[in-house]
């Protein structure tokens, strides 16, 4: 239920299907996010799903994995 | 009573300069309450050098302080009794104006983005700072924020630019030039040359066409539209370039007994050429294309630039400027 809920927040933000999300797609270089897109996604995640990802893990968030990974490691 | 916040410990001159300011605004005017954010007691200990009765103040207590290296984001995520990430609170409840700071850039357009958010129409709020040259002083937008940026969000500095520019400096139709490697509307890159096609279609823009660096420094524009990337290289090429002449003048001076009788008779004129290019009179730069004002000033500011940066910003809002951006965009 999050992973979807966290799919659809990146797939809204890199303007592309949400089928189309590979799980190692880089925010950077594939879904041309830049830090503060990716920034805009966590905050929308956080509120979404009523939690506070760690600020260590935020950091070193670079995939759509690592986003799904720092989500379920709260 | 127009209310100013003021961030006291961001700069790099420590809480004393922040507060001189103060003092000689309040010397002249009494139309501003300052809510000054920073450590209390330091504050309080500068306050007290002053021989000063009618000084309006409040002390909002912000004992957290965002270092120049500190991440910006994770900054205003945990850092939440520094003066930036309260002071914007103050903005978003009414409670002040708006707010001065020379502290983190970073920090400060990470608040302007995520906390006090962009207006309607605008996906990144952006720096505009202001370059002298040698003709009218020069807004350059953007200087760093946004390294990689997109044609839509150049467009967008353009419209905000236009609207500060024209309230600021009372220019009812500023010229608008886009940074590029050649006049020709052909020249560029890929993000040049999307961006003109689409600031050339707003017929309310007096949009000049490419410019090219070195052309810059005579002022053939009065706005500048680049991307963060290109537009720090040109800034710090210009600062380094402008400080660079002025230790070689000085050496050449100081070499004999000749020259320096020589640079004794033309030194009044080079005071005038150091006064000409002070880009501290226009005070500090304003975060453009945020629903709340806040103003950067430098790092390294001495209590003039503040003093200016305090007038530009009772400026700003005397003429509604958060009003008149967001005006602009729903045209």
């Amino acid at each position: 239920m999050n992973a979807d809920k966290v799919k659809e927040i990146i797939a809204k933000h890199a303007n592309i299907d949400i089928d189309k999300l590979d799980l190692n797609s880089d925010f950077k270089n594939d879904l041309h996010l830049d830090s503060i897109d990716l920034f805009q996604v966590v905050m929308e995640i956080e509120e979404a799903l009523n939690i506070k990802i760690d600020n260590d893990k935020l950091i070193n968030i670079k995939t759509v994995k690592d986003a799904l990974d720092s989500v379920n490691n709260v | 009573m127009i209310k100013i916040g003021i961030d006291a410990s961001g700069g790099d001159n420590g809480e004393f300069e922040v507060i001189k300011a103060i003092v000689e605004y309040s010397k002249k005017y009494n139309d501003v309450e300052f809510i000054i954010f920073g450590d209390e007691d330091i504050i309080k200990d500068e306050i007290s050098k002053f021989k000063i009765s009618n000084l309006n103040y409040i002390i909002s207590d912000a004992k957290d302080k965002i270092e120049m290296n500190d991440h910006p984001v994770i900054s205003i995520r945990t850092k939440t009794n520094s003066s930036i990430v309260k002071a914007s609170k103050y903005l978003c409840e009414g409670k002040i104006d708006a707010f001065i700071s020379a502290g983190s850039t970073g920090a400060l357009v990470a608040i302007a983005q995520f906390i006090l958010k962009p207006i309607n129409g605008v996906d990144r709020p952006v720096l505009g700072a202001i370059v002298p040259t040698n003709n009218t002083p020069m807004l350059l937008v953007d200087s760093g924020c946004n390294v990689d940026s997109k044609p839509e969000w150049l467009y967008q500095y353009a419209i905000l630019a236009n609207s500060y520019y024209k309230l600021m400096f009372n220019k009812d139709n500023p010229s608008i030039g886009l940074l590029s490697v050649g006049t020709e509307e052909n020249k560029g890159n890929n993000l040049t040359l999307a961006t003109y096609k689409l600031i050339r279609n707003n017929n309310e823009l007096n949009f000049i066409g490419n410019v090219e660096a070195r052309d810059l420094t005579r002022g053939i524009c009065d706005i500048l539209i680049t991307d963060g990337f290109a537009g720090n290289v040109f800034l710090k090429t210009y600062e380094g370039t402008a400080k660079l002449i002025f230790e070689l003048i000085k050496e050449q001076i100081m070499s004999s007994i000749f020259t320096k009788i020589g640079g004794l008779i033309i030194k009044p004129a080079l005071k005038n050429i150091l006064l000409k290019y002070d880009a501290k009179v226009y005070g500090g730069a304003p975060i453009l294309g945020t629903n709340y004002l806040i103003v950067k000033c430098h790092g390294n500011s001495q209590f003039g630039e503040y003093l200016s940066t305090i007038s530009q910003v009772k400026t700003l809002i005397n003429k509604n400027f958060i009003k008149t951006i967001k005006n602009s965009f729903e045209r």
